[in-house]
């Protein structure tokens, strides 16, 4: 179905392929055999999760070029809608209110559970509001601002003030939300208790099967010409508009679509983590989830995924190595990926091993085979 | 085609329903500054008209207003027998205005294939374009196209490695390609070589006749080849209007061009 | 860009009117309100302190009131201690003199002895310093009474302090404890009394002595009038420390009469409160308004100039606060205390230069390699703010306390109950001033030429010999000056902590939107416009509820000015 018209052909093209051999049957083989223990496994399963977030992301400000500050946020709406579907089966009051609300509460006991929270029984609920909370938050959000025409860091700043202030009422305890403390001792699932290796190595294949989801149908539409406009959005806005098209109804779009995917990775990584609290949704975040999404590559789905895995194993080393050390090194890694390495790890790999070398991991149906090593997309025009 | 009437200084033409284009009083005033002041202009349908006149004539902000880059600050633009005043810039491309930018302007990280296929006209709807692809024909006449400006060997160069004249071409390629009711193109030969210029003329002669076309150049070697009523515009105001001869032996457009020299040299 | 003297103007128009309103407050003079009896001071007093304590120390019972009263009109502060020591039993006769001795211990041969001192000094005795128990005599306290005259004593003492302030606290003291003598002090302090705050307590606490007087008092009796007159009186004082005594009286269900003029002069007390707690936020709301509008502007400017976001804006505003905090230690560190309120002056100039230079740095390593790049500008200086706050963490630490130059600290209490600290005071003064001198460095100087001229158009800037990247590198120095300056004023008003600048970037970049970029009037109009938001939110939510309502209003403020108040137009504003 590929049009040869449009792309030179493609190197490395069973790079995914390889990736997701590994994933889905190398990984649980070495865990068949002892090789991997399921700490390692669930480490990597919640690293899964958060690329899968991590490739919303790209879709959004690699391809597009809008610097969400709010995945986080989106994350969080996702993973508190599994989260509250956990507590509503894990240890409850004499009232029938998940403990983790009533800890919170001043009235202990006789706190009933708040109308809201009702529906998250159900675990079909549960899951639409995964999808549907952070898609209508976005599509809402993303239709205000983009119809007015905030862009550029207007947006990002915007959006960041956005989640500072639900990140705030989060925290607060009269929003039945469980405050600071947020949903802890998440175990139980369909009856499964999740802290059992069993139920953890099924979270792994689930998430695996997800992520691998989640990139085809991000590769698909990359593929269309709708991502294709997409990339013209990224490289002059206006222009496009003179075309004939509306951005607005694209930004709108494909900001949506990051948010679901966004609620998507909350809601697999809270099962496996077995908390969440409103800090996963602070500033540092989702600016955070930018820089996955840098130092993988971005524009390239696979590099979104590399990014999240490798800089989360990262920080996961070093702050066990080296508590202090962890800021350091993340700051570090901002001011790199940006200064040296423009195009990030799948960009650096690119431009070791050149086309020829026939393992240029550009999955994103698109164009930039041969011109690896061109500069990064630069916007299309400095703010005035 | 209207016949272009004989000189006459001081009532220049009058307006006409029939036009594709029609402005009517319009004034562009940013900060007090006027940019634009016009009692009537407007261009016939299938027409080609060359707009001139000196730095700062309110020749680019015509443009604009049309396309709805910039709103007017009173006045009435009507398109196509539609009132287009108030429409945002997107509805006005829909409607079949099409323009090409002083400065070439593409989306540099697209192929010269992509950014044509983005050119198609009326594909413009988010499910329209995730699903379903264009046909044959139509990659017959992006392909076609794209030959007559010897683009063919770079379909799958992304357009950012393109040179300058080359963009001009495929700004102009994805217009044609567009086919709208208006062609809005704005200084086309801007930086060319005199080949590269003579192939963009020899491109907006073959659109002429079978549609409607503005374009702004200064050039006037450019403009004398395209062979096609002139409006000179200075300081905002239409200031003559008809064939090149008859502009340029224009009293007040040699004063416009060259008494403004006169009184610099003092 | 213009300075917004519309807006300057405007506030004084309002400050001079709530001065005008309080006139009345302050204009009638402290007469006796309601008795014209003044105690005359007594005749027979000791004509000097000396004297006085001479005959303190021979006299019993009356003799030795009259001595204590007298002592008490010396107007010697020396005398306030003197008295506590004396309520508790510290004062002796030794050798016919008073001394203090305010430590007895065992001298190790079953006896007790302790070191004198001079009584009003304070200072050892010459040749005398230590001496055993019993060679003192106890200066004995045979009638409690005596206590209370000594207290009076000390209350007419405190009254007479040379010190506005002080006395403004004896003033209240002695209305909060209603008592005869007290009353006869405030009366005579009455006659002579200058200072307006001062009077108006005077007032007060007059009133408050004669309420707690009658408060016993049938209605229609002289003493039932006069608590009545008191009352509709500190209604319209709008007193607030006669809140509690007037709910006491309400509370005993007294005649009609009197319960409808408490509830009224409770009302009147209310809203005046109400006045003054709104002109408190309103106030605090500015002040700290003018800290953000510091920010923004540097903020702004580059923005403007460069069109970078400075994520790490706020840490630079942090350096200028650890900046503060380190020439602090310094002081104390190395120059005696006397120097100490000095260290502020030194640190304003020392955090401007130590953040402009971080801010040079920044530019010059990271900012100057991404031109072009805001959004990836805006990351690569996120982590720079990520480096620099765990860089001040770790070499510095988490919990430092600044502590304000003497000169500082208390306030000037412009009108009944609204106290305006000097901190705030200072640091609404002191950003005026600095905005007052980037407006004239960026109109007046041929810096400011070049600067304007880069941001307009750079190119053509730098075709006309414009160093446009020096240029670059002073600007973000001076931005990022500013937000050392901004840092060094905000240890006068709140913590200081690493993390200190994420909490204002957001306020700074909402006042950069909402003002509109590289507009200097919009940023000062929205950094205000915010700080006070804030304030004015606040009592009626929590904090945290005024702050989601902010950031939800500029929200809100962007969908139908996504440019900021002052947007630019024309050909080179971007459709």
């Amino acid at each position: 179905m590929r049009d040869p018209m449009r792309s030179p052909p493609r190197a490395g093209r069973f790079v995914p392929l390889v990736a997701l051999g590994v994933l889905a049957v190398l990984v649980p083989g070495l865990y068949g055999v002892g090789v991997l223990d399921i700490t390692a496994i669930n480490q990597l399963g919640r690293f899964l999760a958060l690329a899968i977030v991590a490739v919303g992301l790209d879709l959004v400000w690699g391809y597009t070029g809008i610097l969400s500050l709010c995945q986080a946020m989106f994350f969080c709406f996702g993973g508190y809608a599994m989260g509250m579907y956990m507590a509503m089966h894990g240890p409850l009051s004499d009232k029938g209110v998940p403990r983790v609300l009533t800890e919170v509460s001043s009235d202990v006991g006789g706190m009933t559970l708040p109308l809201f929270w009702e529906p998250f029984g159900s675990f079909w609920f549960a899951l639409a509001a995964v999808v549907v909370v952070p898609g209508l938050a976005a599509l809402v959000f993303g239709w205000l601002t983009f119809r007015s025409r905030v862009r550029g860091v207007y947006f990002s700043i915007i959006t960041q003030a956005t989640t500072i202030a639900v990140w705030l009422i989060f925290c607060r305890n009269e929003t039945k939300l469980c405050g600071t403390n947020g949903l802890n001792k998440l175990e139980q699932m369909f009856g499964y208790n999740m802290t059992t290796p069993g139920a953890r190595f099924a979270a792994y294949l689930v998430t695996v099967g997800v992520l691998a989801g989640t990139w085809l149908f991000a590769r698909w539409l990359i593929a269309s010409r709708t991502g294709r406009v997409l990339v013209a959005i990224r490289d002059n806005e206006s222009r496009l508009r003179f075309a004939g098209y509306q951005p607005v109804a694209y930004k709108t779009f494909i900001f949506t679509v990051g948010a679901v995917l966004a609620g998507i990775g909350g809601a697999l990584y809270v099962p496996q983590n077995g908390i969440i609290t409103p800090a996963k949704m602070a500033a540092i975040e989702s600016i955070t989830m930018v820089v996955w999404v840098a130092v993988g590559g971005r524009g390239t789905l696979s590099g979104a995924i590399i990014g999240a895995v490798v800089v989360n194993y990262l920080q996961s080393v070093l702050t066990t190595l080296a508590p202090n050390a962890w800021l350091f090194v993340l700051g570090s890694i901002f001011v790199a990926v940006v200064l040296f390495l423009p195009t990030g790890l799948t960009g650096l790999w690119a431009r070791l091993f050149p086309a020829g070398a026939g393992r240029v991991p550009d999955d994103d149906g698109r164009t930039d085979g041969g011109t690896a090593s061109a500069p990064a997309p630069v916007p299309a025009k400095a703010a005035p | 085609m209207t016949t272009i009437p004989d000189h006459q200084p001081t009532t220049l033409y009058s307006p006409s329903k029939m036009d594709l284009v029609q402005i009517q009083d319009v004034k562009v005033v940013f900060d007090g500054f006027k940019a634009l002041d016009i009692g009537y202009f407007g261009v016939d349908r299938n027409e080609l008209r060359v707009v001139i006149g000196p730095n700062g004539a309110g020749k680019t902000t015509l443009c604009d207003v049309i396309s709805g880059k910039t709103k007017v600050t009173s006045g009435t633009v009507v398109f196509d027998d539609v009132d287009i005043t108030r429409l945002r810039d997107t509805d006005i491309a829909a409607l079949g205005v099409g323009r090409k930018f002083q400065t070439p302007t593409v989306f540099d990280s697209l192929t010269v294939y992509e950014n044509m296929e983005l050119a198609l006209p009326r594909r413009w709807k988010v499910r329209q374009n995730m699903f379903g692809r264009e046909r044959a024909e139509q990659r017959d006449a992006i392909m076609t196209i794209l030959q007559r400006v010897h683009l063919e060997d770079a379909v799958r160069t992304q357009s950012r490695y393109l040179s300058h004249g080359q963009r001009q071409w495929l700004e102009i390629s994805m217009l044609m390609v567009a086919k709208p009711k208006l062609l809005l193109v704005d200084e086309p030969a801007a930086g060319l070589t005199d080949k590269e210029t003579a192939l963009t003329a020899e491109l907006l002669n073959e659109l002429k006749g079978n549609h409607t076309i503005i374009v702004i150049e200064h050039d006037m070697e450019f403009v004398r080849v395209l062979n096609s009523r002139v409006t000179v515009f200075c300081e905002g105001k239409v200031l003559a209007d008809g064939t090149l001869e008859q502009v340029q032996t224009d009293p007040e457009v040699m004063k416009a061009y060259l008494g403004r020299g006169k009184e610099r040299g003092k | 860009m213009t300075l917004p003297s519309p807006q300057s103007r405007a506030h004084g128009a309002r400050w001079l009117l709530l001065l005008l309103w309080m006139l009345p407050i302050w204009a009638p003079a402290p007469a006796p309100l309601l008795a014209a009896e003044t105690a005359p001071p007594a005749a027979s007093a000791p004509s000097s302190v000396d004297d006085a304590l001479l005959a303190l120390m021979a006299a019993e019972g009356p003799a030795r009131r009259a001595a204590i009263e007298s002592l008490g009109r010396s107007r010697d502060m020396r005398l306030v201690p003197f008295f506590k020591d004396y309520n508790s039993g510290n004062i002796y006769a030794w050798q016919g003199r008073l001394v203090l001795v305010p430590d007895l211990v065992d001298d190790g041969k079953d006896g007790k002895q302790g070191a004198a001192l001079d009584p009003l000094t304070r200072q050892p005795l010459a040749g005398a310093p230590v001496i055993a128990k019993g060679d003192l005599t106890e200066l004995t306290i045979s009638n409690p009474r005596e206590r209370t005259w000594a207290r009076a004593a000390m209350t007419m003492l405190n009254l007479s302090d040379p010190d506005g302030d002080r006395r403004l606290a004896a003033v209240v003291k002695a209305g909060d404890s209603a008592s005869a003598a007290n009353l006869a002090a405030l009366r005579a302090l009455a006659t002579t009394e200058t200072n307006p705050r001062v009077r108006t307590a005077i007032i007060e606490s007059e009133l408050l002595n004669v309420l707690a007087d009658a408060s016993g008092a049938k209605p229609g009796t002289p003493a039932g009038d006069t608590r009545l007159a008191a009352v509709v009186k500190l209604g319209q004082l709008g007193s607030s420390r006669a809140r509690s005594a007037i709910r006491e009286i309400a509370a005993k269900k007294p005649d009609e009469a009197l319960t409808a003029a408490c509830d009224s002069a409770l009302r009147s007390i209310e809203r005046w409160q109400q006045v003054a707690r709104g002109v408190g936020y309103v106030f605090s709301g500015l002040s700290q308004g003018s800290v953000l509008v510091l920010m923004a502007l540097g903020l702004s400017i580059i923005f403007g100039l460069m069109g970078v976001i400075n994520m790490a804006h706020g840490e630079l505003m942090m350096i200028g606060a650890y900046s503060t905090y380190l020439t602090q230690q310094l002081f104390v560190k190395f120059l005696p205390a006397s120097l100490f309120d000095w260290y502020f002056p030194v640190a304003i100039p020392v955090a401007f230069i130590i953040a402009a230079v971080f801010g040079w740095l920044i530019e010059l390593l990271v900012i100057r390699h991404l031109y072009g790049r805001p959004l990836e500008t805006l990351l690569a200086t996120f982590g720079v703010s990520l480096i620099l706050t765990q860089l001040v963490r770790v070499t510095i630490g988490d919990n430092i306390a600044v502590n304000s130059p003497s000169w500082l600290q208390g306030g000037v209490e412009v009108m009944q109950d609204v106290t305006l600290p000097w901190n705030r005071l200072f640091i609404l003064l002191f950003c005026a001033v600095c905005i007052g001198l980037m407006y004239w460095l960026i109109e007046r100087t041929k810096l400011g030429l070049l600067l304007r001229a880069t941001t307009q158009n750079r190119n053509m800037a730098a075709a006309l010999g414009v160093p446009t990247r020096r240029i670059d590198g002073y600007t973000f120095a001076l931005g990022a000056g500013l937000a050392g300056l901004a840092g060094c004023a905000l240890t006068q008003i709140g913590g200081v902590s690493p993390d200190m600048g994420q909490n204002y970037i957001v306020d700074s970049f909402l006042v950069v939107v909402t003002g509109g970029v590289g507009k200097l009037a919009g940023a000062i109009w929205a950094g205000m416009g915010l700080g006070c938001l804030n304030k004015v939110f606040e009592p009626f939510t929590e904090s945290v509820w005024a702050k989601v309502l902010i950031l939800a209003a500029v929200v809100v403020f962007m969908q139908w000015r996504p440019s900021g108040l002052f947007p630019a137009k024309g050909r080179m504003a971007d459709a």
